[in-house]
């Protein structure tokens, strides 16, 4: 999984990223990436959505919005925690 | 009393309804049901002299379509993928992992989803290969679950028929992230899945703007919610306690859904359900079907005309689909046939060049044989719809060979009621164009509670009749069109009858 920064190079978080977005991302361009409680888990996790954007600075993928970036990055953590004990 | 002309039409063939008088027929085999007539059903012709490797085993096909609009025949066997290179298979297995892992009477299911073709059985990783540039099957990016069926709904990418292990059921169907087939994190760009709480397994997901959930046990409509990034779709139970009992055996024209269930075949368009073969072929398909492949039982919807054909086993003896039952939703009338192949499917004819001699080919010809098309036929792009196969000898075809041996039925008629009728001769009312135009025969029976007894078919004379010679109350009469003859529509006989002596 891609190490994600912070636009002043500080770690922030690896993500799993699709392969699709890695590509549009090596073009130079921004990806925007939504986010949302999978249904299965909202009993568990409760109901979160929301957005950010990446793109690449150099050999860094970046994130603008560091706030959505941690929240989603934590989602993901929580959603793997999740289905390992379900 | 004088002989007299009667015209007796060839019935609908109902096998399920009681045949005491009645105007339908109990066995027609090998044509296709027009309004008034039946017509032929063509043969699988092959597309040249390329077995596919690995038979016994061809477990998939597919036409896929490039950038450019032409057209890419897949097949798949229990161990490889290939595509249809004119005149040959190209093995297109992936490069990594080693052979696949189809098991016995599952098939390798298919999906384009832009300019990529993804590849599913439920034993390996889905594949996925670029139809443009691509020389190879890969694993799917994004590491998505192993699943029995695949399927484009709008933007998303559809899996079901998920294994067992992990997150994954039998009742959870997964999505991909929205416009990205790579994309499989659930929670991320509208990727997510579903469980089904009830209903058991989930057999496969079909149809295009309104989404159908094939159950065990039910069928669930989904419809994707534009702008709702919490629930993305929304699943309504439109039919319960029954559902399809096959994994394959569905597909849609449009928004209808066709199915085969437990007790029969059904459609279904939105939330209205019509139980297409109720009271017409649902009893004697289940009494003709193989009970333990009924599982496997495969739909393939035409575009071409408007009919829907499940190809299924006839016993646990057929080592291939053997039978194929066919419902035209124009005129709502069923017909079969018999005819064997490993695989089914949809394809498009594939283009053909002026430059290229495929031998033994019928599509492409010689340049100076007078049977070539002509320069500007369609012929040479491509893309025609054609039913297609890999047949018993692993080649490549299509059903557009010559017409299959048809047998039609009329509707059983008590031509002087409450006495016994003469049948002196029976004039086919069909314009087969051959030397060889066939038989009838006289099925005769004295009351209502007697077996049929069919009569030896009797060849038709120079005249165009068949002399019958048969007496009896009640009769039926069967038209036998030999295999390869040219014929267009057959409506029914007509017979020359005349009052006959009584039994006592």
């Amino acid at each position: 999984m891609p190490m994600v920064f912070d636009k002043d190079g500080h770690e922030l978080a690896d993500v799993a990223i699709s392969e699709r977005q890695l590509g549009v991302l090596e073009l130079g361009e921004e990806v925007v990436v939504l986010y949302h409680t999978p249904q299965l888990l909202r009993y568990v996790l409760g109901e979160q959505n929301g957005s950010f954007m990446l793109r690449k600075i150099g050999q860094h993928i970046v994130a603008a919005d560091i706030d959505g970036f941690r929240k989603y990055a934590s989602l993901q953590r929580a959603i793997r925690a999740a289905q390992e004990q379900h | 009393m004088p002989a007299q002309k009667l015209p007796v039409e060839f019935g609908e063939w109902r096998p399920d309804v009681a045949l005491l008088d009645s105007k339908f027929a109990s066995e027609v085999e090998n044509v296709f049901a027009g309004v008034n007539s039946y017509l032929p059903f063509p043969s699988l012709q092959s597309f040249s002299n390329a077995v596919i490797p690995g038979l016994p085993g061809a477990c998939g096909l597919y036409s896929a379509r490039t950038l450019s609009g032409e057209w890419k025949i897949y097949a798949g066997t229990r161990t490889k993928l290939y595509t249809w290179s004119l005149d040959t298979w190209v093995d297109v297995t992936r490069t990594v992992g080693g052979d696949y892992h189809v098991q016995p009477n599952d098939l390798w299911m298919f999906e384009q989803s832009g300019t990529h073709l993804v590849a599913v059985n439920v034993n390996d990783d889905p594949q996925v290969i670029d139809i443009n540039s691509g020389t190879n099957f890969d694993a799917l990016a994004g590491s998505p679950p192993r699943a029995t069926n695949v399927k484009q709904i709008g933007d998303f990418l559809f899996l079901s028929g998920l294994a067992d292990g992990g997150p994954y059921n039998r009742r959870i169907i997964i999505w991909s992230a929205i416009n990205d087939i790579t994309g499989w994190i659930v929670g991320t760009n509208l990727c997510d899945m579903q469980e089904m709480p009830d209903g058991g397994p989930v057999q496969g997901v079909a149809g295009g703007e309104i989404g159908y959930v094939l159950q065990d046990r039910a069928v669930r409509t989904l419809q994707f919610l534009p702008g709702d990034t919490s629930l993305i779709f929304s699943f309504s139970r439109v039919l319960d306690d029954r559902g399809c009992v096959s994994k394959y055996g569905y597909d849609t024209i449009g928004n209808v859904l066709y199915f085969v269930s437990e007790d029969g075949f059904y459609s279904m368009t939105g939330q209205q359900v019509t139980p297409i073969g109720q009271d017409k072929v649902n009893e004697w398909w289940l009494a003709n079907s193989d009970l333990s492949r009924r599982g496997v039982v495969h739909c393939i919807a035409g575009v071409n005309k408007p009919r829907v054909a499940w190809v299924y086993h006839s016993g646990d003896a057929s080592p291939m689909y053997d039978r194929q039952i066919i419902f035209d939703w124009s005129n709502a009338r069923w017909a079969r046939a018999t005819v064997s192949a490993w695989v089914w499917a949809l394809l498009s004819s594939t283009g053909i060049d002026l430059d290229t001699d495929i031998p033994g080919d019928p599509l492409d010809p010689d340049l100076d044989t007078p049977l070539r098309p002509s320069l500007d036929s369609f012929g040479y792009i491509g893309g025609r719809p054609l039913i297609g196969a890999i047949n018993p000898a692993g080649l490549l075809s299509a059903l557009t060979g010559p017409n299959l041996p048809a047998t039609m039925e009329t509707a059983e008629v008590h031509l002087s009621p409450g006495m016994r009728s003469f049948v002196s001769d029976a004039y086919p009312l069909d314009d087969s164009r051959d030397d060889n135009v066939g038989t009838v025969a006289a099925g005769t029976r004295e009351r209502l509670q007697d077996v049929w007894v069919w009569e030896q078919p009797v060849t038709i004379e120079i005249t165009g009749s068949a002399a019958l010679y048969s007496s009896s109350r009640l009769h039926r009469f069967r038209r036998f069109i030999p295999g390869a003859t040219v014929w267009t529509h057959a409506q029914g006989v007509v017979i020359e009858a005349q009052q006959d002596g009584s039994v006592a």
